[in-house]
């Protein structure tokens, strides 16, 4: 009889049915001598037939919002991106743990918000979202106003109209997507003013805010109408501040 | 990039491959649950799975084999991240994993009792409980029917490596469900006799 070590590495093809005939010939001599390589086979079986009658069971639906998420990720696919955003991913991993982090709190974000509190919940996902975004999708120098208003409206559809030149007020664009909640059809700008990180947010047709200013996670967000669409400008400065960038965004959306 | 893709051919090949890589989600989603075991975390493996893939979108060739190439790019990026997070570090491809013995012993008898209780849940829970080189090698290969070539080809491994892991890993999932089918049997007969007996 032969040695179950040799026999071993023949068990797998030979349950897949894969094995040459010489090998199962083998394998079949050596059952029929050696209960513990048969009680192996056995259980290799089973469990092969297990899984592969309940394989399509076992697939989870991925969420809608991960759907969206990943569709979003090929308009962020640009060459440019990839060189500054790979290293920036694997070399020390926390902005995924960022994104993980920000992901489980918009979660419960959405939970209570909903519940209790819209226009902070949306507030809140707005900030999440702003963070997130700072973290993994900031391009490393400004972009044109005109180009980015072109390549959301081709892309998206959406009609946003960006202040350019001297009536951006200092305010550098230096990024512009769309982001996956409200179904998708919020249109986020990143901008730098004086180094700090400043979003605007504009939000789908019927979605607001019930409040023109708020507070929320350290950031304050300011929020107003233009074209049918409320618009949210949210930083990490002054009130003050952010309504005066907030005037700047409102002028040039007239 | 946009510009790109509205006005050359390129662009509408790029849209068809990321309209079929897309087309995937559900099977990069389910191997990324089990990979990770967390939602959360699933959910950012697939998310930078695609945007690594379509950031190499050139370097695919039309015609190959995209769900290999994408099912690829996957354990590439999830080995990574938990290298970068330091989070697991013995689980898998580990020496220990490699050499474990099969432990078969002990299913002596409930065959029957394993196929006709065993439910998707605890299944998916027996598979998750299994080493990960080992969950993962069983799911390429009995899920996604993976041939043994295109398995070494996505995790890196030598073909009779990969028949090593589907091997040990079969056998440990049917060890771990023979031992919860018993477990539930066990259960089963307590509550019966305590029911008898509140009847009496």
């Amino acid at each position: 009889m032969e040695q179950c070590t040799e026999i071993d590495s023949l068990t797998t093809p030979f349950v897949d049915d894969e094995a040459p005939a010489v090998d199962r010939e083998r394998v079949d001599r050596h059952l029929g001598e050696c209960a513990g390589c048969r009680g192996h086979v056995i259980a290799e079986q089973q469990a092969r037939e297990i899984v592969r009658a309940r394989g399509g069971a076992l697939i989870d639906h991925a969420p809608p919002a991960l759907r969206l998420r990943c569709a979003a990720a090929s308009a962020m696919a640009s060459p440019r991106l990839a060189r500054r955003a790979m290293p920036l991913l694997s070399r020390t991993g926390w902005p995924m743990a960022l994104a993980a982090a920000i992901v489980l709190a918009i979660a419960g974000v959405v939970f209570y918000g909903l519940v209790l509190h819209p226009s902070e919940a949306v507030a809140a996902q707005l900030t999440l979202d702003h963070l997130k975004c700072f973290a993994l999708f900031e391009e490393r120098s400004a972009l044109a106003p005109a180009d980015v208003q072109a390549a959301l409206k081709a892309r998206y559809g959406f009609d946003v109209l960006l202040p350019d030149g001297e009536h951006a007020d200092g305010l550098a664009l230096v990024g512009g997507r769309r982001c996956v909640y409200l179904e998708g059809l919020v249109a986020h700008l990143l901008y730098r003013r004086g180094g700090v990180p400043v979003s605007l947010f504009v939000l789908p047709p019927g979605a607001n805010l019930s409040h023109t200013e708020l507070e929320v996670l350290g950031h304050t967000a300011v929020a107003f109408t233009r074209a049918g669409r409320t618009w949210v400008v949210l930083a990490r400065s002054p009130r003050a501040d952010v309504e005066r960038m907030a005037t700047v965004f409102g002028r040039a959306a007239h | 990039m946009l510009r790109r893709r509205q006005t050359s051919t390129a662009g509408s090949e790029s849209s068809a491959f990321e309209q079929e890589a897309l087309e995937l989600l559900d099977r990069l989603y389910a191997v990324a649950l089990r990979l990770t075991r967390n939602e959360a975390d699933a959910e950012d493996l697939v998310q930078d799975t695609y945007l690594r893939a379509f950031r190499s979108a050139g370097q695919f060739e039309p015609g190959t084999n995209l769900r290999g190439w994408l099912f690829t790019i996957l354990h590439n990026t999830f080995l990574n991240q938990r290298r970068d997070r330091s989070r697991d570090p013995v689980d898998a491809n580990s020496e220990l994993v490699e050499q474990a013995p099969a432990a078969a012993e002990g299913s002596g008898n409930p065959e029957q009792l394993l196929l006709r209780a065993t439910m998707d849940t605890e299944l998916k829970a027996a598979l998750d409980s299994l080493p990960e080189a080992f969950r993962e090698a069983v799911w390429l290969r009995d899920v996604e029917q993976f041939s043994y070539d295109e398995i070494a080809g996505i995790v890196g491994a030598p073909i009779g490596t990969v028949m090593s892991r589907i091997s040990r890993g079969r056998r440990a999932l049917h060890d771990r469900l023979v031992a919860r089918s018993t477990r539930f049997a066990r259960r089963a007969s307590a509550v019966g006799a305590d029911s008898a007996g509140a009847r009496v």
